[in-house]
């Protein structure tokens, strides 16, 4: 029997069974829709999460004392002030700023509020992508001057002004000493990736900031951190390592380690993506039992069915039918089944995915890896759950099987 | 050689440890355009013997050769082409696939045959010709009368241009008039060439056969020609 022959007898059997075939249909509809929907879910999810990280760029780097990787017994070296202006003199292309963070309790007009102040440079403000409501950003004028300025985030100017352009030209006081202020900065939407805190901080010229702290404890004044965002691309390890060589030069190494670690925002992408890629596939994984569960229902039907059409396969063989043929005849059923219910399955799949990606507002992504899988695991089940009903059905003896009522 | 030879056939069924001989040795000549009735009562090994010259169960010792091939050892592929290629059986109860057209019917020996489409219909239609239902090739067997059924599956078992055709009780579940019917049509298809082998209890269908075969305990018991052979008026053929 060839295999147009055998589709043909199939789907005449299929449609003659429409109910039970549907029923049985049901455990691949859900086990394929489910996995589909899973991995859309994921797809999407990441895309949102990345998108937020891509918005911050994956151009951007910082550098910071290695403390996980010190030996013991060592104190841990920090980065000078004098380091961020050598290293400005280095790395070409590229927006950069020390991170000075200090948590103050401010006041104005009487009023108290806590606030993380954070020293930057201008270049901070751009390479963070930090717009301005009203008034203007730190200027490289502020930095050389030293000027007492400050830039708030939106809620604290609230929190003491009212309305953000009553804000300007007031001053805020902290340290113990009086800062005028020259902007403030627009909301910050939240985002899968920000809790939207920044709306709560103040910044700062950095030397300034530096200035007002009392570093007696520390030995001197230190930076925590400073950032980078190259200009090019293709230009990022170029300067992880420009910067890596440049302070284990000037700090030397400790027992053979950097004394300082240089970390990319791609990192935090990789991550990111491993982390969904291994939830991602556990869970495809417990969608997937149901594709188990669903091969098992359709084991049970084509046994029942073997079993029900015993005198037609005692006919066919009488008729000259070989064991291939029957084999072929069940295998070709069951499979259609499950690439039916697979079918179905799929386009559940995709509708369920398109209603998460309008309640959740992501962006769209229709998994075609997960469409393919859908369609392979559907002939794959189709073929091991049918196997053995077929061969049941092909091992017959055709003398049993045609005094078989 | 004749058409069908069987030697000293020996069927011994195993049930567990128990060893029930159906068959005791049988010998057995057939030329061709014969029209051979097989009779006995129900456990004298008539039944196995059907099974084992229609191919569909194997003989445990003895000799059969089939049109010139021995098919006493052969495998279950090899004994399914045979079935499909020199055998065309008719059943009591018709064994039509019920879903199918007659049509679709009269074509699934072609289709285990591997004969392209186009043939395949072509012969199909010839054979139901042949029995009078070319206008019933679109019908399913639950739109036939029983005779018309039967008439089918006459025309399933021939298509194939088998070496015998082998009848299992045909007119078994079929009122008398419509079993003659159907008797006149194997008479008319002798008369054409056609070999026959019918398989019967009944002694007024046996006399339609040019040659009775009588079996008991296994053992063929007599061996002879028809005398008053029953001749049935084809005349009521058409439906």
């Amino acid at each position: 029997m060839n295999w147009t022959e055998g589709f043909r007898e199939s789907w005449e059997t299929i449609r003659h069974n429409r109910m039970r075939t549907l029923l049985t249909m049901l455990g691949m509809n859900i086990g394929v829709a489910s996995v589909i929907a899973v991995m859309a879910v994921g797809l999407m999810g990441r895309g949102a999460i990345m998108k937020g990280i891509e918005n911050i760029g994956s151009s951007l780097l910082w550098v910071q004392a290695a403390k996980d990787s010190y030996p013991t017994g060592h104190d841990i070296t920090y980065m000078r002030p004098e380091d961020v202006s050598a290293l400005s003199g280095i790395v070409q292309d590229a927006w950069i700023s020390p991170n000075l963070r200090a948590n103050y309790s401010m006041g104005s007009n009487g009023d108290e509020e806590i606030s993380s102040v954070y020293g930057i440079w201008p270049g901070y403000q751009r390479m963070w992508g930090r717009s301005l409501q009203t008034g203007r950003p730190l200027s490289q004028d502020d930095i050389d001057q030293r000027r007492r300025v400050v830039v708030l985030g939106m809620n604290t100017a609230r929190a003491f002004f009212g309305a953000e352009e009553d804000a300007l030209g007031k001053s805020v006081t902290f340290a113990g000493k009086d800062f005028t202020v020259i902007g403030v900065m627009a909301k910050k939407e939240r985002t899968p990736v920000d809790d939207g805190s920044d709306d709560d901080t103040a910044y700062v010229p950095f030397e300034v900031l530096s200035d007002v702290t009392n570093w007696d404890a520390y030995g001197g004044p230190r930076v925590m951190r400073v950032y980078f965002k190259v200009q090019v691309q293709a230009d990022l390890d170029y300067v992880a390592s420009q910067v890596g060589q440049f302070l284990s030069q000037r700090y030397g190494t400790i027992e053979g380690k950097d004394r300082f670690t240089v970390k990319k925002a791609e990192d935090s992408i990789n991550t990111t993506n491993k982390v969904f890629d291994i939830i991602t596939t556990v869970i495809t994984l417990i969608a997937g039992i149901s594709l188990v569960v669903g091969g098992i229902g359709i084991m049970n039907i084509m046994l029942i069915t073997v079993t029900e059409r015993t005198k037609e396969i005692g006919i066919r063989k009488a008729l000259g039918a070989k064991r291939r043929d029957i084999l072929a005849q069940f295998l070709i059923e069951s499979v259609i089944i499950c690439l039916i219910g697979g079918g179905i399955g799929i386009l559940l799949g995709v509708g369920i995915t398109a209603l998460i990606s309008v309640i959740q507002k992501w962006e769209y992504l229709l998994p075609w890896t997960a469409i393919v899988i859908g369609v392979v695991v559907s002939i794959t089940i189709g073929l091991f759950f049918g196997i053995y009903p077929a061969t049941k059905a092909a091992r017959l003896d055709p003398v049993v099987a045609l005094t078989k009522e | 050689m004749p058409l069908m030879l069987l030697e000293d056939i020996v069927k011994v069924y195993r049930m567990g440890k128990l060893e029930v001989p159906a068959l005791g040795g049988v010998t057995l000549y057939l030329e061709e355009h014969e029209f051979v009735a097989i009779m006995g009562p129900s456990g004298s090994g008539k039944s196995t013997l059907m099974n084992i010259i229609g191919c569909l169960d194997r003989l445990t010792t003895g000799r059969y050769v089939l049109d010139g091939v021995d098919v006493s050892q052969m495998a279950d592929n090899e004994l399914a082409e045979v079935r499909n290629r020199k055998i065309g059986f008719v059943f009591q109860t018709f064994n039509l696939l019920p879903r199918m057209t007659s049509l679709r019917n009269v074509e699934l020996p072609l289709i285990y045959n591997a004969i392209s489409k186009r043939e395949r219909r072509d012969r199909a239609l010839e054979a139901l010709k042949n029995v009078g239902l070319e206008n019933r090739a679109l019908h399913r067997p639950n739109e036939l009368s029983g005779g018309q059924r039967q008439r089918v599956a006459i025309a399933r078992a021939l298509v194939n241009r088998p070496a015998i055709l082998l009848a299992d009780e045909p007119t078994g579940n079929l009122d008398s008039r419509t079993g003659e019917e159907i008797m006149a049509t194997f008479q008319s298809l002798n008369e054409q060439g056609v070999t026959i082998i019918l398989v019967t209890h009944e002694p007024d269908i046996a006399a339609c056969a040019r040659r009775i075969v009588a079996i008991r305990d296994g053992l063929v018991t007599r061996d002879e020609a028809v005398e008053n052979r029953t001749i049935v008026s084809t005349g009521s053929l058409s439906s």
